[in-house]
């Protein structure tokens, strides 16, 4: 009977034994890596968004805080209807005392406005009541450098008159002596230019309050700056919002930490930020609340365009993650 | 969040240490005592005592996904299907769109019976223990894992439940060729678990992180600490901080009932229907729980005054809140069985044909099996059978009985010529069933058919 019993149970025994596969050992499945996705995958994630206005970006170089829309209001009225070359902007670079500086574009601006003035006489008479209302004591000391007849009653006349009486008198005095008066008009027209640059900004965004679970995701597996060709790997990009008539070019950067994305040219409408590569440190700054500082810049003016002490300007930051998200 | 993931893991990761139901094999083995759990209407060649623990054990899986569904071998590890070392299209490539498992056990500890003295009636009584796990995951939640893009999860759901059964067995002949048989149970309820979530959304992209999640808990026979969350509500904590309460959490009570009719001296018809009852999980010991919150973020926002809205998001804030506690009544997983058994040369050889209806919590499983029965001495049995499980899988089995005057050796697996882990269990094979006994015969042997 043993004999009988050996020989089948011998063979089931060996059967059985063929059949493991070590590989398959349950006592040593890899639990330290569970993730959500896999190394080609990519998961974006809203940061901060930032909002200024028109009130929050005006020109201080006067120590005083000027709306934005006025100044931009009183340059509309300056600037002529048509740009210089046909173009609907004008390349504020070219104005400032800059190293960009153009005499020839502002020659060209300035014959513009001249044009306009002698040949339009909405726009004589709206820039005549805008001397009249702001700016009537210079011109009349440009009355008196000039050499135009009568020039102390015209100098009385603008003294004592009303804003609508001036305005007339100056529209009249420009048709009159066109040369002189549009010369006049034409230096007073260069004195906003220096108002046209916009001040920096900066704002603070606080503690990012993500759980403790949701960091470990972001922040767990992420490559050293030594790999060469990260999988997993975090990035920092954003989009720009504009609504102001111009363009314009920002710098920002996050003191906190090393990120800086460097000159970005800001268009109406939309502008993407491109992404940079932060490492975990950087990440664990922004998470713990960050400055955001952004040097602006004033490039090009559309003037004519509505615009608020309202408008916006935002920048929305975005984070990207390569690779999983580590559980 | 994370505990969801870790618990299916867990799930996946043990899902065949434990497992059970029976062994379709064993259906035809007269020499067997694990026949009367098909049908009590069946006994043993003779009277028996069990050793202890060892007198039957019973491990058995089934679903539809394997474990080299959910375990795959990258770079010389074994990772789990949601390692980030195994690709998204690997890792989803043979799930369904509905993924379930279910396992169950049965341990006796204590085991007995012997035949009336017409040698023709048999009863028994056993105490057994006995573990039922039963879980669905649907393929939108690893799509989600794997990918990360948004899905409409819904479906999620977990079932388990331990008791302890004491039944009383009795078969007897109604008629000249026809044998009734009826188990009594009586259950007393140690542990039970359930998780169904209608809805486990999560969303992942550059405006908006949010997850929403719609589901209840049901625990019996623990205790689970609570804390007051942050908006005030009552809530659970960790659950692995829980404790189990040694007092039984519920009773209950189940009935077999089968009979078995010769047709003809060599054909056998028989037909069973078990775990007809119900187990009441009590109100005292229970813990209710519902989560129905939306958590999401969609980034600071500073406004041009410097002002900031302050957003969270916290995935521990999707726990579920303590709900009113209450009793809960569940019937068994109740079980219909169908068989035929042709006998050649003298009942030394026979074929059968067994089919089998497991009403399960999720899904009512089938199985259809096919079985060569060889008893070329009294005390040699052996099976071979084919089974075709579900319309998904299928499987082969052996089994072998000895049973001579001094024990009776009992074992039975459908994974023998399958690859298998070290701790047995099938590599690519989505369901399983091993079968031991051990046991001591005692009595005359009874005569409701000779060999």
């Amino acid at each position: 009977m043993r004999k009988t019993l050996i020989i089948p149970l011998v063979c089931i025994a060996c059967t059985l034994v063929a059949c493991i596969d070590s590989d398959y050992d349950l006592s040593n499945i890899e639990t330290d890596d569970i993730a959500i996705g896999d190394s080609q995958s990519e998961f974006n994630m809203p940061v901060a968004t930032v909002y200024f206005t028109s009130q929050n970006i005006c020109n201080g170089a006067e120590g005083d805080e000027i709306s934005l829309k006025k100044i931009y209001d009183e340059v509309d009225i300056w600037f002529p209807s048509s740009m210089v070359d046909g173009n609907e902007y004008i390349e504020i670079f070219s104005l400032l005392d800059t190293e960009d500086f153009d005499q020839q574009y502002l020659d060209n601006l300035v014959q513009a406005v001249k044009d306009e003035i002698a040949n339009i006489e909405q726009k004589r008479e709206q820039i005549a009541m805008h001397i009249a209302t702001k700016y009537r004591n210079r011109f009349i000391n440009l009355i008196w450098d000039s050499n135009i007849d009568n020039k102390a009653v015209i100098a009385a006349a603008l003294e004592n008159a009303t804003d609508e009486e001036a305005a007339e008198i100056i529209a009249e005095l420009i048709v009159e002596y066109s040369d002189e008066a549009e010369q006049a008009v034409a230096e007073l027209f260069t004195l906003f230019l220096t108002k046209l640059s916009l001040v920096d900004i900066h704002t603070t965004v606080p503690e990012i309050e993500l759980s403790a679970d949701v960091r470990d995701m972001i922040l767990d597996n992420l490559d050293d700056s030594s790999v060469e060709n990260p999988v997993n790997s975090l990035y920092i990009y954003g989009v720009a919002d504009s609504e102001f008539p111009f363009e314009f070019e920002i710098t920002p950067c996050i003191p906190e930490t090393d990120i800086n994305f460097g000159t970005i040219t800001i268009n109406r409408g939309t502008t993407d930020i491109a992404p940079i590569r932060i490492m975990r440190e950087d990440m664990q700054a922004l998470l713990d609340g960050f400055t955001v500082k952004v040097p602006i810049t004033t490039v090009r003016y559309y003037p004519h365009e509505e615009f608020t002490d309202q408008t916006k300007f935002s920048v929305t930051f975005k984070i990207r993650k390569t690779g999983a998200l580590q559980l | 969040m994370k505990k969801i993931f870790l618990t299916s893991i867990l799930i996946l990761a043990t899902l065949s240490q434990s497992l059970f139901a029976q062994n379709p094999t064993t259906y035809f083995m007269e020499g067997s005592t694990f026949r009367t759990k098909w049908n009590p209407a069946f006994a043993p060649q003779r009277g028996y005592i069990n050793i202890p623990v060892l007198g039957g054990i019973e491990l058995s899986t089934n679903g539809n996904v394997a474990l080299d569904n959910l375990l795959f071998v990258q770079g010389g590890k074994l990772s789990t299907i949601f390692s980030s070392s195994v690709p998204t299209t690997l890792a989803l490539s043979e799930l369904e769109s509905t993924n379930r498992f279910g396992e169950s056990n049965t341990i006796n500890l204590i085991g007995f019976g012997a035949y009336s003295s017409n040698q023709k009636s048999f009863w028994s009584v056993a105490i057994n223990l006995r573990t039922n796990v039963d879980a669905q995951l649907p393929y939108s939640f690893f799509d989600f894992m794997k990918t990360g893009k948004a899905q409409d999860i819904s479906g999620i759901g977990f079932h388990a439940d331990c008791y302890a059964e004491a039944t009383f067995t009795h078969s007897f002949p109604l008629a000249k060729n026809l044998y009734f048989g009826f188990s009594g149970k009586f259950l007393m309820g140690l542990a039970r678990g359930r998780f169904y979530f209608d809805k486990f959304d999560a969303q992942m992209n550059a405006d908006r992180w949010s997850a929403n999640a719609v589901g209840v808990m049901e625990l019996n026979g623990f205790d689970i600490p609570t804390s007051t969350s942050n908006d005030g509500s009552l809530c659970y904590d960790d659950l692995g901080d829980s404790s189990f309460n040694s007092k039984p959490a519920g009773y209950g009570f189940g009935v077999d009932v089968g009979v078995t009719y010769d047709v003809l001296p060599e054909l056998q018809l028989s037909a069973s229907v078990n775990d007809i009852g119900c187990m009441f999980w009590s109100k005292k010991h229970s813990s209710m729980g519902v989560v129905n919150k939306t958590i999401e973020f969609t980034g600071v926002e500073v406004d041009p005054e410097g002002n900031a809205t302050h957003p969270t998001f916290d995935l521990d804030e999707l726990e579920f809140e303590v709900a009113d506690e209450k009793g809960i009544s569940e019937m068994l997983t109740t079980s219909l069985n169908l068989g035929a058994e042709y006998n050649f040369l003298d009942r030394r050889i026979s074929v059968g044909l067994f089919y089998n209806a497991a009403f399960w919590e999720y899904k009512t499983r089938h199985n259809l099996t096919a079985s060569a029965n060889f008893r070329p001495l009294s005390w040699l049995h052996a099976s071979g059978s084919y089974s075709f499980i579900n319309n998904e899988a299928s499987a082969a089995g052996l089994a072998l009985n000895i049973c001579p005057g001094w024990i009776n050796f009992f074992v039975g697996t459908d994974i023998l010529l399958s690859k298998k882990t070290p701790q047995w269990i099938p590599v690519s094979q989505s369901n399983m069933n091993i079968t031991f006994g051990l046991g001591i015969p005692l009595g005359r042997r009874g005569t409701r058919h000779e060999l």
